[in-house]
């Protein structure tokens, strides 16, 4: 018996194109899938709060208080997830939520970024006493306790919403700018920046057009880590009654808000610590997920 | 190989009754930790929802504080608190010589937990000790009234009066407790403040400062005291959270708590496994409005649209229930002097939108409102008045801020309201809140002169005929100024072991040596 296969009739196949590489990549990995279905149904949620939700989140039924969820005895399809201690539709409480927690993830770690990024760039890039005097500023941040700074300044100057997002903007940039500046010292020293050294190029456009692309992995990574950590801390301060003022949903504050029946009527606590959960386990999940799709051996 | 796992053997053993050593060892201080059942070994279990900082009663605020001091410390004079009548204590007997002489005789035999004698020297001591401003005492109000005391013989004491003071016997009754001279000049307050010395039908047996702290009955107590402790000891201990509390009673190893929420109540009434008790006090919730700074508040039609704006029965109802009822008025209808021949503003949200309007607020204001946190003033109470303003088209901006906090906020100008709750040292004289809030002072948001003045009237007289027009006076000028949006009065609720007999009383002492095992 012989082979009579003749190699050369079978045609070349074309090389997958590197968006085709990644869409393969990112249906195989069932991680960043699970993370992103559940993200994408809680950002829909919070999109079209308005038109999902059956109440007016603030509208109180006293006479309707602490109705149990759908299935449990004394449920009722007219409140899905139940009411709480004033009688507020729970869905509709969680959201509009949503909105508030992925609001607050978002924005701070758009600030924390911002500040980390700079910092880390141009301690990496220039290296020397202006690494020195970064390096001096992350130690300091690393020395102080984040949920204890937080406490401090926000009974200090009072809690709402925009004073939430500033003060975890500006105390969680410490992992941008420590991860930046490792991948910087190591990006600075290869043949593609030294290139565009040759060409003349200046140090912000280093910075800007050579380094920050390269960088993007570790941004995305450390932006989905900081993401959840705020909406965390805010449900965190929420609790404590420092956070999210009432009337507004916050989850952390529903969680507060149900705290002193736990025994009796645990759901009220249940129900929104569960989605807090899901959410920084599918933020997590999506950046986890993404590191790995756009590595480039595909696996970090 | 065999030879070295022969030698391991022995070693293993060793371990693993070390490991059980350790284990029981863990197991004995976890239960040194958690309190016994009560009535098997006499000791009633007490939470305590918040830190005392100091056993020196004159150095300490809060509600545990008073409570234990009652236990530890002996007064003057008692109020009974069934018949509301002053009865003699550790002063077999005392009178008003003149409107601003109070004299006691001091009674026979009495000892300090540390066997010495308690005599008129001690009382002339302590009185004179904690009215001198530079022991800075907490509780100014309870002894600012007083000039001086003397010792006349052996056995009387007089107490001068800066001038004439209706509410004299209350503040000696409640809150004038006698110290030991010798005891004190030896330890002074750090000495005070960690082992402290009364005359009370309970001593101090063990302290864990701002955790824990065991009394033991004082079996020398005096004969003929009103105070007659039935229990061999008390064991308070702080637990700040209320779960945590439920679940001691719940298994037993809690046998008193108190002040949770009628939620709380009803679903722990199911349970058949504890008794639960609700009992008015002299405590009243409302809604202060500042009148002073410039903004919406300091017109009056704003503040009668708030009034108006609140539904102030359906939140009491749903969240309260119990023996809550609406008041009309800046005081507890019970005290003496509390008029409710007041203004009302009933729930009219349309009237007091109509009113914003006439105000020049028609589409609404934002308001900052200091909330006083507390288990009296609930968030959810918090939330429902919100609520009901922004039905009006009031926005509020919330801050919540433990007493002290919000009183030197409020003081300082801060915020445009002030919601919490005031019980009057459990007092039943309007004195006692009309007065303190209304009476001058920085925490007097009102800034009317007509209502302070009608007050110093009423309170410095002693014709109660004329105490109470000058109150009523006060309190119809209050209403109609809208200078606060009273609430309703409020009623505790506890739960204990069934094994107790215990109840809690108006004043919000509760009185442990009052109680006993069925």
């Amino acid at each position: 018996m012989t082979d009579t296969t003749d190699f050369r009739t079978i045609p070349e196949l074309p090389a997958p194109s590197p968006s085709e590489v990644l869409r393969q990549r990112i249906f195989q990995h069932r991680g960043l899938m699970i993370g992103g279905g559940i993200l994408a149904v809680i950002v829909l949620g919070a999109l079209f709060a308005p038109v999902l939700a059956p109440y007016d989140p603030y509208l109180q039924d006293l006479a309707n208080r602490t109705v149990p969820p759908v299935w449990m005895d004394g449920g009722s399809w007219a409140h899905v997830l139940g009411t709480d201690q004033l009688g507020r539709d729970y869905l509709t409480r969680l959201l509009y939520g949503a909105r508030i927690s992925l609001l607050i993830g978002l924005a701070t770690a758009a600030i924390s970024g911002v500040i980390g990024i700079s910092l880390g760039l141009i301690a990496g890039y220039f290296g020397g006493r202006v690494d020195n005097v970064i390096m001096f500023l992350i130690t300091t941040r690393l020395a102080m306790p984040v949920i204890l700074v937080a406490l401090a300044v926000v009974a200090l100057i009072g809690s709402s919403l925009t004073t939430v997002i500033l003060v975890l903007g500006f105390l969680l940039w410490e992992r941008f700018a420590l991860v930046i500046r490792a991948s910087t010292m190591r990006l600075r020293t290869l043949e593609y920046v030294d290139a565009a050294k040759a060409q003349g190029a200046g140090s912000v456009w280093i910075l800007i057009r050579e380094l920050i692309p390269n960088l993007a992995n570790s941004i995305i990574v450390v932006a989905t880590l900081e993401m959840a950590h705020a909406i965390i801390l805010e449900a965190a301060l929420s609790f404590l009654g420092l956070g999210i003022q009432p009337p507004l949903p916050s989850w952390g504050l529903m969680v507060s808000e149900g705290r002193e029946l736990l025994l009796f009527v645990p759901w009220l606590i249940t129900i929104p610590g569960v989605f807090l959960f899901l959410l920084v386990l599918s933020i997590n999940l999506v950046g986890d997920g993404l590191r790995d799709v756009t590595a480039p051996d595909g696996k970090n | 190989m065999m030879g070295k796992l022969r030698e391991k053997r022995p070693e293993g053993v060793a371990g693993r009754r070390r490991l059980l050593a350790a284990g029981a060892a863990g197991l004995m201080f976890i239960s040194s930790g958690i309190a016994n059942a009560g009535k098997s070994d006499d000791t009633l279990n007490i939470a305590v929802d918040g830190e005392i900082a100091t056993l020196d009663y004159y150095m300490s605020s809060g509600r545990s504080a008073i409570i234990m001091s009652h236990h530890i410390f002996d007064t003057l004079i008692y109020k009974d608190t069934q018949s509301g009548e002053f009865v003699p204590a550790l002063a077999e007997s005392f009178e008003f010589e003149n409107e601003t002489t109070l004299k006691f005789v001091m009674r026979d035999g009495v000892k300090f937990h540390d066997g010495s004698d308690l005599t008129a020297e001690d009382v002339v001591y302590t009185i004179n000790k904690v009215t001198d401003p530079a022991y800075g005492a907490v509780y100014q109000t309870a002894i600012k009234w007083i000039e001086k005391a003397e010792q006349r013989d052996d056995r009387t004491v007089i107490i001068k009066l800066k001038k004439a003071y209706p509410a004299a016997l209350e503040w000696v009754a409640g809150f004038l407790p006698i110290y030991p001279s010798d005891y004190y000049e030896k330890a002074g307050k750090e000495g005070m403040a960690l082992a402290p010395v009364g005359s009370g039908p309970y001593k101090v047996e063990a302290v864990e400062a701002g955790n824990r702290w065991k009394l033991k009955r004082f079996e020398e107590h005096y004969q003929g005291s009103p105070k007659q402790a039935s229990i061999g000891s008390l064991d308070m201990r702080v637990y700040p959270e209320v779960n945590t509390q439920l679940t001691g009673l719940m298994t037993g190893n809690i046998d008193f708590m108190w002040k949770f929420s009628s939620d709380v109540a009803e679903r722990l009434e199911a349970t058949g496994k504890v008794r639960l008790g609700n009992e008015p006090i002299m405590r009243i919730v409302f809604l202060a409005l500042d009148a002073t700074e410039e903004g919406p508040v300091k017109n009056v039609k704003v503040r009668q649209a708030i009034n108006h704006a609140i539904n102030r029965d359906a939140i009491r109802a749903s969240l309260f229930g119990g023996a809550t009822q609406l008041i009309p008025t800046a005081c507890n209808p019970v005290q003496f002097g509390c008029s409710t021949n007041v203004k009302t503003y009933e729930y009219d949200v349309e009237k007091a939108k109509s009113l914003l309007a006439d105000a020049g607020y028609k589409n609404g204001f934002e308001l900052d409102l200091l909330q006083v946190k507390s288990g009296s003033v609930p968030r959810a109470f918090a939330e429902a008045i919100i609520s009901d303003l922004a039905k009006v088209g009031v926005k509020v901006n919330i801050e919540v801020q433990p007493w002290a906090a919000s009183r030197d906020k409020w003081s300082g100008g801060d915020g445009d309201a002030l919601l919490m709750s005031w019980g009057s040292w459990g007092i039943a004289d309007t004195a006692m809140i009309t007065s303190y809030w209304f009476g001058g002072g920085k925490i007097n948001r009102a800034g009317d002169s007509d209502v302070t003045e009608h007050l110093l009237l009423a309170d410095n007289s002693i014709d109660r005929k004329e105490r109470q027009a000058s109150y009523e006076i006060a309190l119809q000028r209050i209403a109609d100024q809208a200078y606060w949006v009273p609430l309703w009065t409020y009623s505790v609720n506890y739960a204990t072991n069934p094994d107790l007999n215990l109840k809690v009383d108006s004043d919000e002492i509760v009185r442990f040596f009052n109680a006993s095992w069925k």
